[in-house]
């Protein structure tokens, strides 16, 4: 029976309601283990009707074979990834459908990324996506949490153990006293359920004990079933493999209710109770166990069980035929981290394997860890598989093994470590005659160059490993080189025709995370120079480009680059909803800075609290990085600290590189304006842009119309802000507070009024903006889209926002216009475009 | 969660009916700021009706003024703010 799950059944029947009306989606119920959530779907899915139900579950069995849940649902999991997910995507999207995947707080890699592929295409089709967890074993790292990051407050279902009332319901006609019953169980309704099946005497303390005294209920024979079954698993021929045809005992725990029958065998009634027999097995039953259900598998293709059976069987070389075959497997299918810890296995067993096998092994572990974001895991294995490789004198996998140390190192934030190893990798590397490693090598150090913004460096080493790799024939190798010159190019002002090239090659034949580094390299360069259509244009296609990929990465670090855009432009809100993204996002950790910089410049610039909290976060990830890079956030802090009106300290803040040794000359320009403004001397500068060299001759004016032909109306603002002249201080407080940037506005209110200036206004005006219903841009142009009829999914299409983002623009929308509905909304606009028409 | 006061300036002076109107206007606030996170404890309205201080827990700046703008309601400034009362030192000491 279904006690207290009522709301929960109606909260199910909307979404399943919307969903078949055209509005599919992804809705998550969690709750800790035993709480109900496998018997409120299939009370929910026992109801329905024309609707077609799919199930599919995650094991926690053992390390899972990739895209498992594709087994439940009938559908191949073979052939490259994007088909694969199209394939599921198109087969569950067919007709009204709901689609359960069970537990998937134990899914492996490759489903997760499958649920969120799925989760984020559902928008028009008539299913309904429902996946339970495990909410209380989700540590800080889990990777479930990257989709859980993305599902709204409405689609969460959390399911909380029962109350006493509860309880007693569930206990009805037995003598059992229910309030003891609570206290020891807490509500959790698998605990009361086993406990008021055990009866008898004595009160168990845990659900392990309450199972294990069901069990001790039965006979010698059904004892023996039971056991195989906790260790072999719900698959009935393997069972009678293992015990025989019919085994004996098997209807005793059927008919007990320890196991049940399930899908094409029998299983336990939960995991939990599996899981308390098997620890109860004896440990030499055990290994025995499992030795016989890996020879009663030997036929079967299920690699990562015939590995799992292997291990518990205590077999070296049964673990070592399928541990690193079951990896290799994993890899393919993308289930990264499944891989991993299959390698790991493999390691537990290699004592007695030649020196080298195991550097592949540690090597492979390496590459599988890194993937998944484990960097110390994979330093710590790439470090031993150097050491194997080095005693063994293989001095082309050492050198290549000092390659992959920097990159991990890199990824790690141990910069100088990274330069080291890289260095290193190339004096190893020119020893031998020349090859695939060694341009490999030259083309990280010109990666490396480049992020430290050694432009020579970059272009040096970079144009090595191009003529290495069409020298060798491997013209997919020169790609990636080519994008770190174009980068280096870029930011030095050397146009970005090398890496608009470098992104057709990558179009054509490089890997998706090369174009989109050359998306993200275009973009950025764009924004440095405030050349907005190019920014637009080239950070918005990356961003889709990385969305249809799910390349997450990726898409964040533009993300970051956008909302920098909106803040040079102004746009406040818009800066604050792509920060927040980036910043919301458990795995951003690259992209971090600039969402962390943009926020911070934002709330300083707005005068809202907490932006030196967030400057803190980047001094800690910025530790160790070249001088160099850290100058952009020295120009956020000293801005900060000057909007506070702390001059001195934001002069300290801007350090002492002179501009003038500065590669990207926006950056240089800014550093020798901002040193002015805080009250430096002058210093030589090179070649600066326009408007900084405007500023710093002292016209004012010019520079803030150059600023503000350019769309940078603060920047305008606070050229302005810099004169004597009091007719230009009133122009700078009225920008300044038609910008919504109360601070500013009254660091130039301050200077007025010592120049005995009378009449300036003291505080922010109330509510005047450019709009004048106090719509942003952005806002403005969803509007005009709702005004032709636009779902929120097609408007965030349209704009490469988020659907969430999309209505959150709506919503605002609706509060600002002070309407009900969106069709309210459209007919306004409507009716101001008609008044807008000229006569 | 961070606590924030928020000070709003109405140019034409606050009007909630005290109606079913009203209430329901208060009660889409609250809904709209809990999909957010945002939680409003109470407001002090001055006599003109034209300014308010409200008090706000709630994750972030930023979410403050996500909710204000869904619900229409202007924001002039937001400051982090702790309790403190008479006896706070007493007890203290």
């Amino acid at each position: 029976m279904l006690v207290e799950r009522g709301a929960q059944l109606a909260d199910l029947e909307d979404h399943l309601a919307a969903a078949v009306a055209g509005a599919g989606r992804l809705v998550v119920i969690g709750g800790e283990a035993g709480v109900g959530k496998t018997a409120l779907v299939r009370r929910f899915a026992a109801d329905l009707e024309g609707i077609r139900v799919l199930w599919a579950a995650c094991d926690g069995f053992f390390t899972p074979h990739p895209l498992a849940p594709l087994d439940d649902l009938g559908l191949s999991a073979e052939g490259p990834q994007r088909e694969v997910f199209a394939a599921t995507l198109e087969a569950i999207t067919r007709e009204p459908t709901l689609v359960v995947v069970e537990d998937v707080h134990w899914a492996d890699e490759a489903t997760l990324d499958l649920l969120l592929y799925l989760s984020r295409r559902l928008l028009a089709a008539p299913t309904l996506l429902l996946a339970t967890y495990r909410d209380d074993e989700l540590g800080a790292q889990h990777p479930l949490r990257v989709l859980l990051a993305e599902v709204d407050e409405a689609r969460r279902i959390p399911l909380r153990p029962l109350t006493v009332e509860g309880v007693r319901t569930l206990a009805a006609g037995s003598d059992v006293d229910t309030v003891e019953l609570y206290r020891l169980t807490g509500g959790n309704p698998f605990f009361v359920t086993e406990v008021l099946a055990a009866g008898g005497d004595g009160v168990p303390s845990s659900i392990r004990d309450a199972v294990l005294a069901r069990a001790d209920g039965l006979s010698a024979e059904a004892r023996v079933v039971l056991e195989a079954a906790a260790v072999v698993g719900a698959d009935l021929p393997l069972l009678e493999g293992v015990l025989g045809a019919k085994p004996r005992g098997l209807d005793e725990c059927l008919a007990a209710g320890m196991l049940r029958r399930a899908g094409g065998g029998v299983t336990f009634r939960h995991e939990l109770a599996r899981q308390a027999v098997e620890e109860a097995i004896d440990p030499v039953e055990h290994v025995h166990l499992h030795a016989r259900a890996l020879s009663a598998l030997r036929e079967s293709t299920d690699l990562a069980r015939l590995a799992h059976h292997a291990e518990g069987a205590g077999d070296a070389e049964a673990v070592l035929e399928f541990a690193p075959a079951a990896a290799k497997r994993s890899s393919k299918l993308g289930a990264h981290r499944e891989a991993a810890e299959q390698y790991a296995r493999a390691l537990r067993f290699s004592d007695g394997l030649p020196a080298t096998t195991v550097a592949k092994l540690l090597e492979s572990r390496a590459y599988q860890c890194y993937l998944t974001e484990q960097i110390g895991e994979a330093f710590a294995a790439q470090s031993e598989a150097l050491e194997l490789y080095r005693a063994a004198g293989d001095r082309l996998k050492e050198g290549d093994m000092l390659r992959w140390i920097s990159r991990t190192a890199y990824l790690a934030a141990r910069i100088d470590d990274a330069r080291a190893s890289a260095r290193e990798a190339v004096t190893v590397l020119e020893e031998l005659p020349p090859g695939v490693e060694l341009a490999l090598a030259y083309g990280h150090m010109a990666h490396v160059a480049q992020m430290d913004l050694d432009f020579d460096g970059a272009v040096g080493w970079g144009e090595r490993a191009i003529a290495l790799a069409t020298e060798l024939g491997f013209d997919t190798l020169s790609i990636d080189p080519t994008i770190s010159v174009g980068i280096a190019e870029a930011i030095a002002g050397r146009g970005t025709a090398r890496l608009e090239h470098g992104l057709e090659l990558a179009l054509d034949q490089g890997t998706d995370d090369c174009v989109a580094r050359a998306y993200a390299g275009l973009g950025f360069a764009a924004v440095r120079r405030r050349d907005w259509p190019e920014a637009e244009h080239w950070l918005n296609t990356g961003i889709r480009y990385a969305a249809d990929r799910d390349l997450d990465g990726r898409r964040l670090y533009l993300l970051g680059w956008r909302a920098a855009l909106a803040v040079y432009q102004g746009r406040w809100e818009e800066a604050a909803a792509d920060a927040s993204t980036v910043l919301d996002h458990p795995h951003a950790r690259l992209s971090r800075v600039w969402a962390l910089l943009v926020l911070a410049l934002l709330r300083a610039r707005i005068g809202d609290p907490g932006a030196w909290p967030l400057l803190e976060e980047v001094a800690e990830l910025v530790r160790g990085d070249a001088p160099q890079k850290i100058v952009p956030a020295a120009l956020v802090r000293a801005e900060v600290a000057y909007l506070e009106g702390e001059i001195d300290r934001a002069l300290v803040e801007l350090g002492t590189i002179p501009a003038s040794e500065l590669l990207d000359r926006w950056i240089a320009g800014s550093l020798a304006v901002w040193r002015r403004r805080a009250g430096g001397v002058a210093e030589e500068t090179g070649s600066i842009p326009e408007p900084f060299e405007l500023e710093l001759a002292g016209e004012y004016a010019a520079a803030a119309d150059w600023w503000s032909a350019h769309g940078c109306p603060y920047d305008a603002a606070m050229s302005l802000a810099q004169s004597d002249d009091e007719a230009e201080l009133r122009r700078s407080h009225e920008k300044f507070l038609a910008l919504g940037a109360p601070p500013g506005a009254a660091i130039v209110a301050r200077r007025l009024r010592e120049l005995g200036a009378r009449g300036v206004a003291r505080g922010p005006r109330a509510a005047t903006r450019r709009d004048p219903s106090g719509l942003t841009r952005r806002e403005r142009e969803v509007l005009e889209l709702l005004g032709e009829g636009l779902t929120n999914a097609e408007i965030a299409s349209r704009l490469v926002i988020s659907e969430k983002t999309a209505g959150h623009h709506v919503s605002s929308i609706l509060g600002k216009l002070g309407v009900r509905s969106r069709y309210d909304a459209a007919k306004l606009a409507a009716q101001d475009r008609e008044l807008a028409q000229p006569t | 969660m961070p606590r924030y006061l928020v000070e709003r300036t109405f140019g034409e002076g606050l009007g909630i009916p005290t109606s079913e109107d009203g209430a329901r206007a208060c009660l889409s606030v609250v809904e709209n700021n809990t999909q957010a996170g945002v939680t409003w404890l109470h407001s002090y309205v001055t006599e003109d009706r034209r300014k308010t201080f409200c008090v706000y827990d709630g994750p972030s700046p930023e979410a403050i003024r996500r909710t204000a703008a869904r619900n229409g309601l202007p924001v002039d400034s937001i400051t982090p703010i702790r309790v403190l009362d008479p006896y706070f030192y007493f007890y203290a000491a």
